[in-house]
């Protein structure tokens, strides 16, 4: 599922799924992915971290197949609580393992796709116009928990958050840039080269801004009148049409 | 007048008032309206018959703010005719909570009040919510201010309290807390607290370091030496307190209360009251004061609280059975025993605030249960809470068991 390539000091996880023509997380897929990035950490040779997708697309999503596990006879919301952690503990410990860590994206990021992306220190995306960015989980009547809530806000601040997450409609490349949800756009040839560059000329903090010390929300708390709007306002927005 | 009564009361525990504390992700409306749920869940009360809320939130800003008691009493599914106010008495407020419930009780409301208080220390630090007192130059130069932790050093010098004494008082505050919790002694007043899938987030006080000694607490430095010294206000203490030549520091974070999280509700009400919601009271709330005191020294309000308490129900200081005496810092404590001439056998027999916290709004409601616990506990009969408070006043009460 996971393929790690060395590429002079550069540590490359290729998240590509057998038999899927998209990636999708899995539990299987985050324990790869925790295996592939201790490895990676615990490599002195590596000095950054790039993860990318062997396939056309990031990663699409969170297997719907699976998710049904959550709720399944049997299991109680402490051990929901602990099936959630397993994706998230890997999340956060990308986060903060130390090294600097590189989200590369070819075509579409969706819901833990993008969640995935949000806790990598610098994220690029292609100039692809059917390359698509969002959180679609409400449409499913889920929420992003896979800290979507909790870092989108974070880059963003509040009032430009609460759309994405509440509407769920998805981002083009250049909405996604414009919000701070991705630092960088290139031509999908250059995508690897651009987050190798970006690692070598030091430009990624291996840190998130909120781990670091005096990190303020950007555009305030939500007692701030734009932001307090934003929570309160209220419009009808269509359904999704039932399955 | 009318008497006013205690029915019941429960707290929360005290969780340690730093992110990694057990309550940190519980707000204080969350802490509250726990509280609230449990004093009307376990005694089936219906509360249309509670006109009102009284409780002590010392930072009443950001999560806390806004009428916090009415907005929690909403949240716990009170009803709607339940009214609810905030009320600020620094460290005394919610002693002073169910001292006004008592008034309001005495005057003649005919229902129940709830007083107590909450605090979420780790969300919504101390002095968030700014004043002038200390800031305002004008106002600090008039009032001779100087921080807490001066005048209790200022306290230690005048009467002479060692750093060895101070240190064991907060070693026996740390045994008898950790013995009152093993022998279940707050078994029925404490309610844990639960987070959105019903998970324990705490069920009991974090801070309490079983098996503390003075030779522990005897490495840490004073806390206040270097504020007092470097910014001038151990001279300012002097210039009032001539009499002393230099302050002695031997206050520091294992001897003065904990900073955590926590909340109380007391059900207070008439006799009237306790027949139409078929409850039995627990106790009478005899007597009240509040004081102000000097206000550089500023700790010493409690003995002239307690005295003015006693005065106002008629009974001497050896009426009284137990004493709670906030544990602000050790010193606070033994001036309090000198003052009042009383048995330290008698005094904060279950452990204080340097063991399990000072959750501010809400201690001065917890240390009154935790009176009225130990009462009943021990056959005893009569109590006295008491709390020093900011800017030098006392708050006391003094409860009858029933």
């Amino acid at each position: 599922m996971i393929t790690t390539r060395i590429d002079d000091s550069i540590g490359f996880l290729i998240i590509d799924m057998p038999g899927r023509s998209m990636n999708v997380l899995t539990p299987q897929l985050a324990d790869a992915l925790g295996e592939a990035l201790e490895a990676v950490v615990a490599d002195t040779a590596v000095q950054g971290i790039v993860i990318a997708s062997g396939k056309s697309s990031f990663v699409v999503g969170a297997d719907l197949a699976q998710m049904g596990d959550f709720a399944a006879p049997g299991v109680g919301p402490e051990q929901a609580m602990q099936q959630v952690q397993r994706y998230s503990r890997v999340f956060r410990r990308i986060e903060t393992c130390g090294k600097p860590v590189v989200a590369a994206a070819c075509g579409t990021a969706l819901g833990g796709g993008l969640e995935l992306m949000l806790c990598c220190h610098h994220r690029i995306g292609t100039d692809d116009p059917k390359a698509q960015f969002g959180l679609p989980e409400v449409g499913l009547g889920l929420m992003p928990g896979l800290g979507g809530t909790q870092r989108l806000i974070r880059l963003a601040g509040i009032a430009a958050s609460i759309p994405v997450l509440t509407r769920g409609a998805p981002m083009t490349p250049q909405a996604a840039l414009k919000l701070g949800a991705l630092h960088q756009l290139v031509p999908v040839q250059r995508l690897h080269d651009a987050a190798a560059q970006a690692l070598r000329e030091g430009r990624v903090k291996p840190v998130a801004p909120w781990d670091e010390k005096g990190f303020k929300l950007p555009g305030g708390d939500a007692y701030t009148p734009a932001n307090t709007m934003a929570t309160v306002a209220r419009e009808r927005v269509p359904c999704a049409p039932s399955t | 007048m009318t008497d006013s009564l205690i029915f019941d009361h429960v707290r929360t525990p005290r969780g340690r008032g730093k992110p990694d504390g057990g309550l940190h992700g519980a707000t204080a409306i969350h802490l509250s309206a726990t509280v609230l749920a449990q004093l009307r869940d376990r005694s089936g009360l219906d509360t249309r018959l509670v006109e009102d809320i009284v409780f002590g939130v010392v930072t009443p800003v950001g999560e806390q703010g806004q009428c916090l008691p009415r907005v929690a009493a909403l949240q716990a599914g009170y009803s709607e005719e339940t009214a609810g106010i905030q009320i600020n008495r620094f460290c005394g407020s919610g002693l002073e909570a169910c001292n006004l419930a008592a008034a309001k009780v005495q005057a003649g409301v005919e229902g129940f009040v709830v007083a107590g208080g909450a605090e979420s220390m780790s969300r919504v630090p101390m002095m968030s919510d700014g004043g002038a007192w200390a800031v305002d130059p004008s106002t600090a130069f008039k009032c001779n201010f100087v921080p807490q932790g001066v005048s209790a050093d200022l306290m230690a010098t005048l009467w002479n309290y060692s750093r060895q004494q101070v240190d064991a008082w907060a070693v026996r505050s740390h045994h008898l807390a950790a013995r009152a919790w093993d022998e279940g002694r707050f078994a029925r007043s404490v309610v844990p607290v639960t987070g959105v899938f019903g998970e324990t987030l705490l069920d009991s006080d974090e801070t309490v370091r079983r098996g503390c000694t003075v030779e522990d607490l005897s490495g840490l430095r004073p806390s206040f030496e270097e504020i007092g010294r470097k910014g001038g206000f151990d001279a300012l203490a002097i210039a009032r307190y001539p009499q002393v030549d230099a302050i002695r520091h031997v206050h520091h974070a294992g001897n003065s209360s904990g900073i955590v999280d926590g909340a109380c509700a007391v059900l207070i009400g008439s006799a009237a009251a306790g027949r139409a919601a078929g409850l039995k009271p627990r106790a009478r709330i005899r007597a009240f004061a509040e004081v102000g005191s000097e206000p550089t020294l500023m700790l010493s309000g409690p003995s002239y609280a307690a005295d003015k308490a006693l005065r106002r129900a008629g009974m001497k200081t050896s009426d009284i059975d137990l004493f709670e005496v906030n544990e602000a810092f050790a010193a606070v404590v033994l001036r309090f025993i000198e003052a009042m001439g009383v048995d330290p056998e008698r005094v904060n027999v279950n452990g204080g605030s340097i063991a399990m916290g000072h959750p501010l709004g809400a201690t001065g409601a917890m240390i009154l249960g935790t009176a009225l616990d130990e009462l009943e506990r021990s056959g005893r009969s009569t109590a006295l809470a008491t709390l020093c408070v900011g800017a030098g006043m006392g708050v006391a009460t003094i409860i009858e068991r029933i």
